[in-house]
This record gives C-alpha cells, structure tokens and sequence, in this order.
C-alpha cells in the first residue's frame, strides 16, 4: 500500500520545541499521525488514519530514556512514539478539550529547558571544535565558506540565547 | 538526625508538598498522581515529566528512598529527613492559616461552600 505512509521534511532550529508540537497536532487534525523521526531530526514520516484530536509534547533526556521514565508516561496515558537526540516525542489524545499536559509546574519546566539547553549544546560542540582545528580548512578556506560557517554560528548562538531568555522570564514572572 | 537549616528545603512548592504528604506509604509513580488529584480535590495536578524529575531531586535530597522496582515502576517511601521536613512545612502551613483567617476573615471561602 503506497498511501499508508506520508513523508514530510522539515527544518525544526533546536529552540524551535513548541512549533513543532503545534504543528503535528495540526498534522494529527488532517489524519496524519507522526510515525518516526529521522535524518538529523528533519525527516517526519506519518501514518495516514482518522483526524483526531491529539497533543504532542516533547520532553528532552541526556543519554537514554530508562523504563521506568517510559513507564511512567505510559502509565499516565502518554504514547512514546519516537526519540532522537535526546528529543523525546509523546503524544496523547487530547479529551474534552482538554490539554493535556506531562509538566505542570513552572520550575520543572525551567529544568526541562535547561537540559535542551545542554542536548543543544552537545550537538553543536563537535562543529565548535571542528572550527578550530587543524585539517578542517575547508570552512574557512573561501569566502562562501566563511560566510556558511559565520552564518551557522550566528544562528546557534542566536538560539541558544532565545532559550536562555525563555528560562530566565520563566525563573522571573513580570510583576 | 533532625534537620538543623530548614531553608534548604522550606517552602515546598505545591506539587512537593503533595508527593511528599501522599508517601507517607510506598507507591509508585501512577499511584502517586491520582492519589494527590484525589486529595486536593483536583487542585493539583502532576504530570509524568514533573514528577519524574521531583523524584530525582527529592532522592537526591534525601526526602524520599526508592524501596522497590516491580514491572519497571520505582516505588518511593518517605525518609527520616522528609517526614521531618514535612512535619515543618505543615507547622508553618498552620500559623500561615491561622493568620490568614484573622487577617481577612470575609475571605473564607471554604465557609461558603
């Protein structure tokens, strides 16, 4: 069967979590209910079914998710579907109208951002020491190179700061 | 031992005081989000990452022991030092209500329901 299986890809930026949920509700609404991530977290392939209302939440783990982190989920009424990076991708049915939800407090949400801060970190270090190091000329060695490497290095930095600033106001509600 | 700064503990935020008041027995993750639902009447909800990681940090304190692993659930009891941080966090919690009443008595909404 050709039309069981859709396959989109997508550039999700590393801050970018809560767009991504959003957006595979709204997939989820069309009939198309996410299946696997793959290929540097680009590549979503969905199954085709019946438009449900569903919530998607990703949390973020260093290193691998243990059972009873999965069975605790599960036992909660959350569907892991699938994990990259440390990225963890759950889903349950959302009833009523009602979202649900796997943080429900302001503090552990903060630390739920502080460790995608370091899974961001961790996977943009291997390019930082890449950049200096002998034997890696190419990203230096023409101007289009420079400005690819300048470019990537801006927009890391630029995120990772967006995400520094989401930790802060949450530590810090405005009066 | 008793607990001799309580500031390192004190105030509990809701969702910990609530874990820790529903450990009094050994239970495990599942258990212990309806179980606090249940008793504050719907008031506080916890969800699976919340309470994953308030597990991590309340071991790690020493308020809370896991006491066994059955079919990938860690069931968690309360420790010497929890039950004594939490005896605390009740006594404060009473003076806190008790002066609550006195300074706004037309406040009580518990009275009206």
């Amino acid at each position: 069967m050709s039309g069981q299986f859709v396959t989109k890809f997508k550039f999700v930026w590393d801050d970018a979590d809560h767009a991504l949920e959003d957006w595979l509700q709204e997939m989820a609404r069309q009939g198309l209910h996410l299946h696997s991530v793959g290929m540097m977290r680009c590549k979503f392939v969905f199954r085709r079914g019946a438009p449900a209302e569903t919530t998607y939440r990703l949390d973020f783990r260093v290193g691998r998710a243990s059972p009873d982190y999965l069975q605790l989920f599960a036992d909660a009424g959350w569907e892991h579907v699938d994990h990259i990076f440390g990225w963890q991708f759950w889903r349950a049915p959302t009833r009523s109208g009602r979202t649900p939800e796997i943080f429900t407090d302001t503090a552990s949400r903060i630390r739920k951002y502080q460790v995608l801060l370091w899974l961001f970190a961790l996977s943009w270090t291997p390019l930082f020491v890449k950049l200096f190091f002998r034997g890696s000329k190419g990203i230096w060695d023409t101007p289009k190179a420079i400005a690819v490497t300048l470019a990537l290095l801006g927009f890391t930095v630029y995120a990772m700061a967006r995400l520094v600033v989401r930790i802060r106001k949450l530590r810090a509600p405005e009066p | 031992m008793a607990v001799s700064d309580y500031s390192k503990y004190l105030p509990l935020s809701e969702a910990t005081y609530y874990i820790l008041v529903v450990l009094d027995e050994p239970l495990h993750g599942y258990a212990i989000m309806q179980k606090v639902e249940t008793i504050s009447e719907g008031t506080v909800v916890i969800g699976p990452g919340t309470l994953y990681g308030a597990f991590s940090t309340l071991e790690k304190q020493g308020l809370i022991a896991m006491v066994k692993e059955e079919a990938r659930r860690k069931y968690y009891a309360l420790t010497e030092r929890g039950r004594d941080v939490l005896a605390e966090q009740v006594r404060r919690l009473h003076i806190m209500v008790r002066n609550g009443k006195n300074a706004a008595p037309a406040l009580k909404k518990e009275d009206a329901a």
